[in-house]
């Protein structure tokens, strides 16, 4: 009788204990999806983005994705301390001007400095295309450069319309 | 009697009564343990979700390697039935990060830069420059983010190989034996500031017939006839020649019309077979 009156008692703490604990779990679990779920929305949009602009959008030239390292040689942006994500696709070289580069900066700050890099690529660009392919100039002058919060997202292509829809 | 009755009665109750809460905290504890397994498998994937949202930085470069795998295996599986020397080739491109190599040139070289993935490597290259404007015009971007001239670029520090392609951008030129004694004077400055480097002059690439919509003067014989040139202003200027220009030519003496979309400018599967003949020849 008093063995199975202990047995009782033990199995009742035990599971208020596992109860208790469970509980505990249950609600860092949520907290954690809850983080995890807005990291995730972030990264798709901007990876989407990039790529929507790349697949919807008819170029000339075959683009293709730029390294992280290439991406901080070429544009002065590290991949650490400038931008939690970005993607960068570039025409062969010397065909056509086209481009897309979308970014979410780290902070107001980077995304200032990303701005400002995207210029200074665009007006380099500018002078390498002016005597070399002049009917690269029409899109040139014209790019879609768009900052929103963090985001930074630019494209040199033919269709502006589409590139500005796709960008929201 | 009856008081024994009532007895049995109550110690009855009291054994249902014990076996019910047993068999509920049975259930319960069950359900805990259950409950506890799920939650540990649950803390396992979000702690591998973690880690994954902490490399987002990285996430360029995984996509990149994605590409560059896919790529690799495109490579792979349409050269089949090339050599071996090939397939060596291929290997080549990743051990050899170039990063001794500083490569001068037009817009073909700066196809070669975007498409190949070597940011240890050394551009000096710009998009219509020709060997008159690269001794004048300041072009390059130097280390030091202001614009150069290639020759300010080359004194910004010693190389091992330095690889010069130009001639497209001069196939107009109405007197060739200028545009070999402007690349003969290019070789010999670039030698005097990189005493120590291999300096690899490398044939013109040739065009497929895309290119004659963008000029007329874009034909594969006087590419040719350039290339002349450009082998005599190396070797007067006791440089290494590189006939890249061959390794690219197809049956008809031209440039395959996929390995570019205007003629001219190869696109990246082609750049990278370029990078590994260099790789490979020097």
């Amino acid at each position: 009788m008093n063995f199975k009156r202990l047995l009782c008692l033990a199995l009742t703490l035990t599971t208020i204990c596992c109860a208790g604990l469970t509980s505990c779990g249950d609600s860092d679990k949520d907290n954690s999806s809850k983080t995890e779920n807005t990291a995730a929305s972030v990264t798709v949009d901007v990876i989407s983005v990039a790529d929507k602009l790349k697949d919807e959008i008819e170029y000339k030239d075959t683009l293709n994705e730029l390294s992280s390292d290439m991406v901080q040689k070429l544009f002065g942006l590290a991949a650490d301390t400038d931008y939690v994500k970005g993607k960068v696709y570039v025409g062969s070289g010397g065909a056509t001007a086209e481009e897309i580069a979308c970014f979410e900066a780290k902070d107001s700050d980077s995304a200032a400095k990303i701005k400002t890099a995207m210029e200074i690529r665009i007006d380099s660009q500018k002078k390498a295309f002016e005597n070399y392919q002049p009917q690269e100039m029409t899109k040139l002058n014209s790019p879609v450069l768009v900052v929103k919060d963090n985001y930074v997202m630019m494209c040199i292509s033919d269709d502006n319309l589409k590139a500005e829809e796709i960008i929201g | 009697m009856r008081e024994q009755n009532k007895k049995t009665v109550r110690l009855k109750r009291a054994k249902l009564q014990q076996l019910v809460i047993s068999l509920s905290c049975l259930f319960l504890l069950v359900f805990a343990f259950g409950w506890m397994i799920n939650l540990t498998v649950n803390t396992n994937n979000i702690e591998v979700d973690d880690n994954s949202s902490h490399a987002v930085g990285a996430n360029v470069k995984s996509n990149e390697s994605k590409d560059e795998d896919e790529s690799n295996s495109k490579e792979n599986s349409s050269s089949e039935s090339d050599s071996e020397a090939d397939s060596n080739s291929s290997n080549q491109i990743e051990d050899d990060d170039f990063a001794d190599a500083a490569f001068i040139g037009d817009s073909r070289t700066v196809g070669l830069q975007m498409n190949t993935d070597k940011p240890k490597a050394s551009f000096y290259a710009s998009i219509g420059l020709n060997i008159d404007t690269a001794l004048t015009e300041s072009a390059i971007t130097l280390d030091n983010g202001n614009n150069g001239t290639i020759m300010e670029a080359m004194k910004q520090r010693q190389f091992g190989r330095i690889y010069i392609m130009f001639g497209i951008n001069e196939l107009g030129w109405p007197y060739p034996d200028i545009f070999e004694e402007k690349y003969e004077k290019l070789i010999k400055q670039i030698k005097k500031v990189q005493p120590d480097a291999k300096i690899y002059v490398q044939s013109i690439l040739p065009v497929s017939y895309l290119a004659t919509n963008t000029n007329a003067v874009f034909t594969n014989e006087n590419i040719n006839d350039f290339n002349k040139y450009v082998k005599q202003a190396a070797e007067n200027a006791d440089a290494i020649y590189l006939d890249v220009g061959s390794y690219f030519k197809d049956e008809n003496g031209s440039l395959p019309v996929e390995a570019s979309t205007d003629g001219i400018h190869l696109i990246r599967e082609y750049c990278q077979e370029w990078m590994n003949y260099l790789a490979n020849n020097s």
